[in-house]
């Protein structure tokens, strides 16, 4: 029982891993709380509901369609809003409230395109369980969690290792400087965008997936748990988001299992809060002082 | 001599205040030019401008023959200018050999290893600091970095504001011996300092600049010995 529930908790906080890595990428780069982060997750998951059950098979490709849909939402959010913000140099927190508005305009559509009732997510194919000790696990919960570990691990070696990974970082530590070594700032901001989205796309289908269903609430729902895992990872650092989404996923997963299924979604608040309290820089975290 | 940079009636403001209200000058290829001033006199506000990280009111900036008034930052640094910035801007979480591989942006990757080698001969103590992170490193070997990453994209020009801040006055003198070594490898220099004495003592020509306007030009040892540069900038000796 508490093998099994561990590894349902670790299935859930992968995804929550995932979208809450690109969240704190976004913030990263433009000191941005990126709040439209779950809507995107949730009309990235509908993408691949739509057009797998268009393409009537190939969730595979289907999948991919979508990712490069969401990316591409993604990169029209920050293009058509928030980089004409920063053009004029408006305060951050109008690039805060200005996503809190690219989130309602986006669950709106997706109500209006895709309605506002549950959807059934189909599986591609029944996919069997094994057993682990006697844990009975889906055998679509390790496809779910190696292929998580596989896009985390490429991220890194993209951003740690590579040239435009570093160009990323520098542009993340000091824009201006960045500039001035002839790096496209605003280049690599659409990119992260574009990460940011793609991430969230997958975690939103693997989701669906998983649960055999989505629906538009699903969005508000994992924008709070991943800004709180992000915030227990230390907002900023990639592998306090990773770290925190997994924790946040195994302590809600045990929570709904012995305390209350109701409390299931209330959790990452209590997350967020106790964090704040005892240690705001998060896991990872460094003291940041806010640049002004 | 020739002609490298050439500004002419420059205006820059900051919403409604005025930072610069018309300035004009020159520097000739090979030349050290030194431009000193007060607190707020709009040093740090021109070399942003040369480098495009603020678009000019009006007025005219050729770098080399042609305008580049108002283009991007990038495009500046490929036509072979380079900037030192003012608190040297390192980027703190990235090692000594990353921060300077970044300055070599466009550099081909072979070439980059090159020009490491290079900056490394140049100033032996980045070697040693090689992979540690750039904010743990000492204020003299982040402002060595600083110069060092400017350097790395090979610059035709180099802009160095206020390269001696904060460093003991042994590092001051050698960063001044830089500057003349760097001249030497056939880069003209823009030396914006608050030093005035030192900046004057190891420069060509030099340039006053008070509240956002020119106030005096002349050869170096000209300005050091008038009147005016001795009472507001070196302390009446
Ligand atoms: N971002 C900004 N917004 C508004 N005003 C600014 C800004 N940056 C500079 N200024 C103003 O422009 C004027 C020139 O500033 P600048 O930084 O160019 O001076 P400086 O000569 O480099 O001074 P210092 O020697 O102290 O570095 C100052 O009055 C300053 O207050
Ligand atoms: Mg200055």
């Amino acid at each position: 029982m508490f093998i099994q529930q561990l590894i349902n908790g670790i299935t859930i906080g992968c995804n929550y891993a995932l979208v809450a890595i690109g969240f704190t990428m976004v913030f990263g780069v433009l000191r941005l709380v990126n709040l439209a982060n779950g809507s995107i997750f949730a009309l990235g998951a509908f993408f691949t509901l739509i057009i797998y059950t268009a393409m009537q098979g190939h969730f595979l490709l289907s999948l991919l369609c979508a990712i490069l849909a969401t990316a591409f939402v993604g990169v029209m959010v920050d293009r058509l809003a928030l980089y004409r913000l920063r053009k004029k140099g408006a305060a951050r927190v109008s690039g805060m409230i200005t996503t809190l508005a690219i989130a309602t305009i986006i669950d709106n559509a997706v109500i209006i395109l895709f309605g506002s009732q549950t959807r059934p997510f189909k599986r591609p194919k029944d996919f069997g369980n094994i057993l682990i000790g006697d844990a009975v696990v889906g055998k679509l919960q390790i496809y779910i969690l190696l292929s998580i570990l596989a896009i985390v691990l490429i991220l890194s070696y993209l951003i740690y290792k590579t040239k435009l990974g570093k160009s990323m970082l520098a542009t993340a530590q000091d824009p201006e400087a960045a500039m001035l070594m002839g790096i496209s700032v605003n280049r690599i901001i659409s990119l992260t965008f574009a990460i940011s989205a793609a991430l969230a796309c997958f975690a939103g289908s693997m989701i669906g997936l998983y649960y055999q269903a989505i629906d538009v609430t699903l969005g508000t729902s994992i924008g709070m748990k991943t800004f709180a895992a992000a915030v227990l990872g230390g907002v900023g650092s990639i592998p306090g988001a990773f770290v925190g989404g997994i924790v946040v996923g195994v302590i809600e997963t045990f929570v709904a299992v012995y305390l209350s299924s109701g409390l299931r979604d209330a959790i990452a608040f209590f997350i967020l809060i106790v964090v704040l309290l005892i240690k705001p820089a998060g896991i990872f975290g460094k003291k940041v002082v806010e640049k002004v | 001599m020739e002609c490298m940079l050439k500004i002419e009636d420059l205006k820059v403001s900051y919403g409604n205040i005025r930072a610069l209200k018309g300035i004009s000058l020159h520097i000739n290829a090979g030349e050290v030019v030194a431009l000193i001033g007060a607190n707020g006199a709009g040093k740090t506000t021109l070399m942003r401008t040369i480098m495009g990280l603020i678009k000019p009111e009006s007025g005219s900036i050729q770098f080399m023959g042609r305008e580049i008034a108002g283009t991007e930052t990038k495009k500046i640094v490929q036509s072979g200018l380079a900037l030192s910035p003012e608190g040297r801007k390192i980027f703190p979480e990235l090692s000594t050999r990353d921060n300077l591989a970044l300055g070599g942006y466009f550099l081909k990757d072979s070439e980059v290893q090159e020009e490491i080698e290079k900056q490394y001969e140049i100033f032996p103590v980045l070697r040693e600091r090689e992979k540690q992170m750039a904010g743990t490193m000492s204020g003299g070997e982040q402002q060595m970095l600083a110069v060092a990453r400017a350097l790395m994209s090979r610059p035709k020009m180099l802009l160095l504001d206020e390269p001696s801040l904060g460093l003991a006055p042994l590092l001051v003198s050698e960063i001044f011996s830089l500057v003349e070594k760097i001249r030497a490898a056939g880069t003209t220099v823009l030396l914006v300092e608050q030093n005035a004495r030192m900046a004057l003592k190891n420069s060509d020509r030099g340039y006053v600049l008070e509240t956002g306007n020119i106030a005096l030009e002349g050869s170096s040892s000209e300005l050091l010995g008038s009147e005016i540069v001795r009472e507001a900038y070196l302390g009446g000796l």
